[in-house]
């Protein structure tokens, strides 16, 4: 069944119509009036096809068409035009627990839930077991699901919809919900369900999930398709544009700085991060010559003052950081009046993402600063889609025969 | 419409499911529960008896067996419209997030004022036994009433769930309809007595529109079966089956017709 193709679309296209003003009422209908409306076309000829045992993710910023891709490929909505053939049993994941009723207990829900996604009672039966053990609820299965919190009831659904055991498996968005220890529980289960074949189209804003999980992935934008291909390759050309559009954002936004620390006898006037090429600038390539040109005005006479800098991740882990004292260099005296350009050099060997940048002037006892400048700089690096987390190694990978010591690759 | 039916059938699992979810979540907050469906006719026919029969003095024999003889149905008729109307919209969660097929949502709606229909009918039949009613030898032909009456009652559900999402005000006129189709029906009195109202009389188009009533057939049947005990009228009978077959027809055709777009609507 390797090469049955399980999803076919073909030339699929939806268009909404936005109407101005809801006729909802009678009263509206037999006045025939017509109402104005604009349309809306969420998905636009989109074609492609899935094979048997194939995992696609579905990357793409919001309103990309995505979500709607994924309740056309469920049957919820009907194309406008175009066919979607579907060869297999679907179980879709499009919000977990919404076929859940708040006054029914855990147990019943199981038994609705699994009817909805089109199981008998004995099949339920033969898994009920299963799906209380993964959710981790056996305490609270005949309480009415009324009295859970959300991440239980998300355990719940995700349990159902996952021991449904489908041909086709649609996920949308749900996994980023719950905690760590269930998140990697269904991931677990996900590639348990890889293993067996079964083929699982993932829509998701975390690429990282997308990357370990899918070996294709198809960037919309739109409601077109505009990438199809490889996962690491897709994500790579859908980052770079993201890239792109954040920069804009980030050239416009008002300055990010949160906290600025110190005397000001010396200031730090002006940040400016340069390329390769000298020229100003808020996106790097990954491993890019980048010099850190701070311009420092000493409103005092300052003896052995420390120049410094943090790069810290958006979730605040500081990722690289280094300063004068550090390096054992005395500084000197710097007069009051005179004005210096401090330049930190480096190759910014980073992944991609968006990192912010502190740099200091420090008394020499490193307890007191003349000015610190917290986040003053954001900016982003872009990678080629080959790697993840904060650290680009420049990673080379080489595969040798162990008998024949032949080299089969190295890339 | 055999396709459709097919797809049912591989659904009926879920259908029953929701028969007992609807069922379930009724009464799941009341202390006496299920008992509600049978303690509601009950003191509707204590009302109504002290009202029609003591107050108006009908002078119809054994009114509280007459009453229930046609109450039950018409309860049956009654609750489930109404819930069969508002079903889609009541369960707008579900139909924009999982692909079912649409008509189990007034079908079950239906189904379930069918189980209480039936539990009361049992009840009823006690009733009828102790009071020595010969209703025995008609057993068979009122379940064949009761299979075409949930035919109709879907039929007339299909349509008006699947209008109601796109025409919110449907639920709102259908109640007043339901009031209305209640004095409108042979349940407070018999339909001998409509004969004789002069206003029929003067205007015989009115009694026209009268006997377009469709639940008019249902009543006689019954009525004919547990409290005359004689065979029913084989012209309601066949007007009742006319009716439910063209009111599934329209029904589904027009439920087809919504359908596809429900999510979206919702």
């Amino acid at each position: 069944m390797a090469d049955k193709m399980i999803v076919e679309l073909e030339n699929v296209s939806k268009t909404f119509r936005i109407y101005r003003e809801r006729r909802d009422t009678l009263k509206e209908l037999l006045l025939f009036r017509r109402r104005r409306f604009d349309e809306l076309m969420a998905v636009n000829d989109v074609s492609f096809t899935v094979q048997a045992g194939q995992t696609l993710g579905i990357i793409g910023q919001n309103g990309s068409g995505k979500s709607t891709l994924l309740k056309l490929l469920s049957g919820i909505y009907i194309p406008t035009s175009g066919s979607v053939k579907i060869g297999g049993k679907v179980s879709a994941l499009l919000e977990l627990g919404a076929g859940f009723h708040p006054d029914l207990t855990g147990r019943d829900n199981v038994y609705l839930n699994g009817a909805i996604l089109c199981l008998t009672r004995k099949q339920i039966d033969a898994v009920f077991d299963d799906i209380v053990a993964f959710s981790e609820l056996e305490e609270f299965i005949d309480q009415p699901v009324k009295n859970y919190s959300s991440g239980m009831y998300t355990r719940l659904g995700f349990a159902v919809a996952i021991n449904v055991d489908p041909d086709i498996l649609l996920v949308d968005e749900v996994l980023a919900v719950g905690d760590q220890h269930f998140q990697s529980k269904c991931y677990e289960k996900i590639s348990e369900m890889q293993y067996q074949g079964k083929t699982i189209i993932f829509v998701s804003h975390d690429l990282d999930a997308v990357r370990k999980v899918c070996d294709r992935a198809i960037y919309m934008e739109n409601g077109v398709i505009l990438e199809d291909g490889m996962a690491a390759t897709v994500i790579g050309a859908y980052r770079s544009s993201i890239a792109d559009k954040d920069l804009d954002y980030l050239e416009g936004r008002e300055n990010k700085e949160r906290e600025r620390l110190g005397t000001r006898e010396a200031e730090i006037t002006k940040v400016e991060l340069l390329n390769a090429a000298g020229i100003e600038t808020l996106g790097l390539e990954s491993k890019e010559r980048t010099k850190l040109r701070l311009t420092v005005d000493f409103h005092a006479d300052a003896r052995d003052p420390i120049f410094g800098f943090v790069i810290d991740g958006l979730d605040g882990k500081n990722v690289y950081g280094t300063n004068t004292l550090w390096r054992g260099v005395k500084t000197g005296l710097f007069k009051a009046g005179q004005t210096v350009t401090v330049e930190f050099q480096q190759d910014m060997r980073l992944c991609g993402g968006e990192y912010l940048i502190s740099p200091a002037v420090a008394y020499p006892d490193a307890t007191r600063y003349y000015d610190w400048r917290t986040n003053v700089l954001s900016f982003k690096v872009r990678d080629d889609g080959t790697m993840m987390g904060i650290a680009n190694l420049d990673s080379k990978i080489v595969i040798t025969d162990s008998d024949s010591g032949k080299n089969i690759l190295s890339c | 419409m055999f396709k459709k039916a097919a797809e049912i059938i591989k659904y009926r699992e879920l259908l029953i499911n929701f028969v007992i979810k609807d069922l379930k979540v009724r009464y799941k907050s009341s202390a006496l529960g299920f008992f509600w469906s049978l303690l509601n006719p009950l003191l509707m026919m204590l009302i109504f008896t002290f009202v029609f029969a003591h107050v108006f003095k009908l002078g119809i024999k054994d009114f509280p067996i007459f009453l229930l003889t046609g109450l039950l149905p018409w309860n049956f008729f009654n609750m489930a419209v109404a819930g069969g109307t508002a079903s889609v919209l009541a369960n707008a969660a579900l139909v924009k997030k999982i692909y079912f097929p649409r008509e189990l949502l007034p079908i079950a709606a239906v189904l379930a004022e069918l189980v209480n229909f039936l539990i009361a009918m049992a009840l009823l039949f006690i009733f009828l036994a102790i009071y020595g009613y010969h209703f025995y030898l008609y057993v068979p032909l009122i379940l064949v009433a009761i299979v075409i009456q949930t035919l109709f009652t879907i039929g007339v559900c299909l349509f008006l769930s699947g209008v109601n999402v796109y025409f919110r005000d449907i639920q709102y006129i259908v109640n007043v309809v339901l009031m209305a189709l209640f004095y409108a029906t042979p349940i407070l009195y018999n339909i001998s007595m409509v004969q004789k109202i002069t206003l029929f009389k003067t205007y015989p188009w009115l009694l026209s529109l009268y006997q377009l009533n469709p639940m008019t057939p249902y009543m006689i049947m019954y009525r004919n079966m547990m409290y005359e005990a004689t065979w029913p009228s084989w012209t309601a009978l066949g007007v009742a089956a006319a009716t439910a077959v063209a009111a599934l027809v329209v029904g589904y055709l027009t439920f087809k017709r919504l359908a596809p777009a429900f999510a979206e609507e919702l």
